[in-house]
C-alpha cells in the first residue's frame, strides 16, 4: 500500500484544527475533573466538621447518666441540643446535595401551596439560638400571611443561607428580615450592618467556591452558599440583588413570582 | 476544677459543646463568636485559658493571637489553638499558642487540655 508522503494542504488545517479542539477539550475536562475534586474535599470537610458537635454532645450525655448526675431538664436540653446540631448537619447535607442537583442538571423543584410569613417567622424562630451566640438581634417585618405556590425545601435554602450569613459576617449588629406582596410577585430582603460588599465583589460572591471577604482573612463554612442561592432564585424565575444598605451594610432582596393561580402539574 | 475558660468560636454546636463540657467539670466557662468578641472579653475578663478557633469570620485565630502578644494584659494566657486543618498548616500563620487541639475532638481531650493548661498557669 503506498501512503502518500504528506497531507494535501486543506487536509493537514483540517487534522491541526480536530486536534486542537481535542486539546480544548481534554483542557476543559482535566479542570472539570480538579473542579470535581476540590468539591469532594470540601464536601467531606463540610459533613465531618458538623459532625464534632453530634458526637461530642452524645458523649457527654452518657458521660453523666453513666455518673447520675443529670436532672430531667438537663438531660432533656442535652437531647434538644443533639437535635439542633443534628438539623444542622442535614442543612449542610442539603445545600451539598442541591450543589449536585444543580450542577448535574437534575435540580427540579416540588411546588406547593406555602405561606411565606409562616416560613419566615418559623426560619428566624430557627436561628435564635445562633443569634444570640453572636449578639445578633433578628428583627422580622413581613405581613400576617403572604400565600404563593412555591418550593418550600428551596425557599428554604435560600433564607437558611441569607440569614446566617447575616448573622455570621456581621455578628453582634441587628438583622432585619422582611416580605411584601407586589402584585403577582413577592419580595423579601435580609439586611444586615455588616462592613457591606464592594461593587468588585457583588458578581463574584453568587460564584461557587468563592467569598467576598480578603484572603487575609479566614472562614469557616462553604463558600457555594451564595451560588447555590442564585442558581435556586433562577430556578424558581426569580432576581436576587445585592445592595448597599441605607446606613451601613449589606441587604439582599430576592423578588419571586407568586403563582397564586397555582402552577402545579 | 477553679479557673475561667474563654471559648472563641463562630460555630455555635462547638462553642455550646466546650461551654457544656467544661462548666460540668466545674470551670467557669464564657464564649465568644469571633476573634473581635474574644479579645473584648479577654481584656475585661481575664480568662485563665483560652479555647480558640482558627478559622472565623471578623478576626481569625492568628490574628487574635497576634494581638494579644502586643497586649500585656492578655499576653501570656494559655490557648488552645482548634482547627480541622493539620496543625502544620495552621502553624505557617499562626505562633504563640500553647496547645492544638484538631477538629473533630473527643470531649476527653479538652477536659485533659484544661487540666494540664490550668495546673500549669497555677504553678507559673
Amino acid at each position: 500500500m503506498n501512503l502518500p508522503e504528506a497531507l494535501p494542504p486543506e487536509a493537514a488545517t483540517s487534522a491541526e484544527a480536530a486536534l486542537e479542539e481535542l486539546r480544548r477539550q481534554i483542557a476543559v475536562l482535566i479542570e472539570a475533573v480538579a473542579a470535581r475534586d476540590t468539591f469532594i474535599a470540601v464536601a467531606a470537610h463540610e459533613l465531618r466538621n458538623p459532625m464534632t458537635p453530634i458526637i461530642g454532645q452524645i458523649d457527654l450525655l452518657l458521660a453523666n447518666l453513666q455518673a447520675g448526675r443529670y436532672s430531667s431538664a438537663q438531660l432533656e436540653h442535652r437531647v434538644r441540643r443533639i437535635r439542633g446540631a443534628m438539623d444542622h448537619f442535614i442543612k449542610r447535607a442539603g445545600t451539598l446535595l442541591d450543589v449536585s442537583r444543580i450542577t448535574s442538571g437534575r435540580f427540579q423543584l416540588v411546588l406547593a401551596p406555602c405561606d411565606l410569613s409562616d416560613l419566615l417567622r418559623e426560619t428566624v424562630e430557627n436561628f435564635a439560638d445562633t443569634a444570640r451566640f453572636s449578639g445578633c438581634s433578628v428583627e422580622i417585618e413581613v405581613p400576617e400571611n403572604l400565600y404563593g405556590t412555591w418550593d418550600r425545601l428551596a425557599l428554604e435554602q435560600i433564607l437558611d443561607n441569607l440569614i446566617s450569613n447575616a448573622i455570621k459576617y456581621a455578628p453582634s449588629r441587628p438583622v432585619t428580615v422582611s416580605a411584601e406582596a407586589l402584585g403577582s410577585l413577592v419580595r423579601f430582603s435580609v439586611r444586615d450592618c455588616g462592613p457591606g460588599i464592594s461593587t468588585g465583589d457583588r458578581a463574584r460572591i453568587f460564584e461557587r467556591f468563592e467569598r467576598a471577604v480578603g484572603t487575609s482573612e479566614r472562614h469557616s463554612g462553604f463558600g457555594v452558599g451564595l451560588w447555590v442561592v442564585g442558581q435556586i432564585v433562577a430556578a424558581m424565575e426569580g432576581t436576587i440583588v445585592v445592595d448597599d444598605a441605607e446606613g451601613g451594610g449589606s441587604v439582599f432582596t430576592v423578588t419571586l413570582p407568586r403563582y397564586l393561580e397555582a402552577k402545579l402539574p | 476544677m477553679t479557673g475561667l475558660v474563654l471559648v472563641v468560636d463562630d460555630e455555635f454546636g462547638i462553642a455550646e459543646l466546650i461551654d457544656a463540657v467544661l462548666t460540668d467539670e466545674g470551670y467557669r466557662v464564657l464564649t465568644a463568636a469571633n476573634g473581635r468578641q474574644g479579645l473584648a472579653v479577654m481584656t475585661k475578663d481575664h480568662p485563665d485559658l483560652v479555647f480558640l478557633d482558627y478559622m472565623m469570620p471578623v478576626m481569625d485565630g492568628a490574628e487574635v493571637l497576634r494581638a494579644m502578644v502586643s497586649d500585656p494584659s492578655i499576653d501570656g494566657v494559655p490557648v488552645v489553638l482548634m482547627s480541622s486543618m493539620p496543625e502544620a498548616m495552621v502553624a505557617e500563620r499562626c505562633s504563640d499558642y500553647t496547645a492544638f487541639m484538631r477538629k473533630p475532638f473527643k470531649i476527653a481531650q479538652v477536659t485533659t487540655l484544661a487540666r494540664r493548661l490550668l495546673i500549669q498557669s497555677d504553678s507559673t
